[in-house]
């Protein structure tokens, strides 16, 4: 049997089923990479929803202006399903993502604003990840 | 072009798109579902179907939204009952392509895991999506 098969089923921690905060076998680099690109996507989430929500309804409904919630509308949900496809890849190749961190992200992902509080538990992976480079 | 001859081609490279999207997807399952993620040969092999996920099936998934979303207000689809509910598939297969890339990931840099059964609900998907897309249900 070649190597590459599989003997058996592996139980260990998978994509949706890891311990949480278990940083063996990771690339601390690339993971840190990887959760950059996350951070990037759920800020411009974020920001695209307040500039539609702050600034395009308003100029639609005070100026009658609508070209800006058309643009942001569309541009708004092209981002929504970036950042819930970079999350599903993320969580499903990174082991320190526990069910619960995983399923917390995509609902957060799906509530206005709630990409804002992805931030925080995204900001501690990140310290916990660089704390692992230093050591 | 007028806007009936530009609606088949975009249709046209809308299916072409979603074949080569679903032939990714479907052989990305069998590999990741067929091989250890702690293997070394394993490993290599994974290189080279994520260098295929990310230069072929991930761009013909990108593809697939665009030329979709054109056709669905081109084509004036954006009330009816079907669109929504293929989109709400197509979805579902994009969800599964971006656990695939996380798996690949994991695959390459060997680190723990196991893969879930997704063939099954790949094939349902597709064949749901294409009685949608051609009865058009209303």
């Amino acid at each position: 049997m070649s190597p590459s098969l599989k003997p058996l089923r592996n139980d260990n921690a998978g994509p949706f089923s890891a311990p949480g905060d278990d940083f063996d076998h990771v690339n601390v680099r690339d993971e840190l990479a990887q959760l950059r690109r996350l951070r990037i996507a759920s800020f411009l989430e974020g920001a695209m929803l307040l500039v539609l929500l702050l600034i395009a309804v308003p100029l639609k409904h005070v100026f009658d202006w609508s070209i800006g919630v058309k643009l942001m509308g569309p541009a708004h949900g092209v981002a929504v399903l970036a950042y819930l496809w970079l999350i599903l890849q993320t969580t499903a190749s990174a082991p320190y993502f526990n069910r619960r961190e995983t399923a917390q992200l995509i609902i957060l992902a799906l509530i206005p604003m709630g990409v804002f509080f992805n931030g925080l538990l995204l900001a501690r992976k990140n310290a916990s990840l660089r704390k692992r480079e230093v050591a | 072009m007028t806007l009936a001859s530009s609606y088949v081609w975009l249709k046209a490279f809308h299916v072409a798109s979603a074949l080569v999207f679903v032939g990714g997807l479907v052989g990305t399952s069998v590999f990741i579902r067929s091989v250890l993620f702690t293997s070394e040969a394993a490993s290599a092999m994974a290189e080279t179907v994520r260098r295929w996920d990310r230069r072929v099936t991930l761009p013909a998934m990108l593809l697939v939204w665009g030329f979709g979303i054109a056709l669905a207000f081109l084509g004036g689809w954006t009330g009816t009952l079907w669109l929504p509910a293929k989109a709400a598939l197509v979805i579902v297969l994009s969800a599964v392509h971006g656990i695939q890339a996380g798996q690949l990931r994991r695959i390459v840099n060997r680190i723990p895991g196991r893969a879930g059964r997704t063939g099954p609900l790949i094939v349902c998907a597709v064949i749901a999506i294409a009685i949608l897309a051609v009865v058009k249900p209303s």
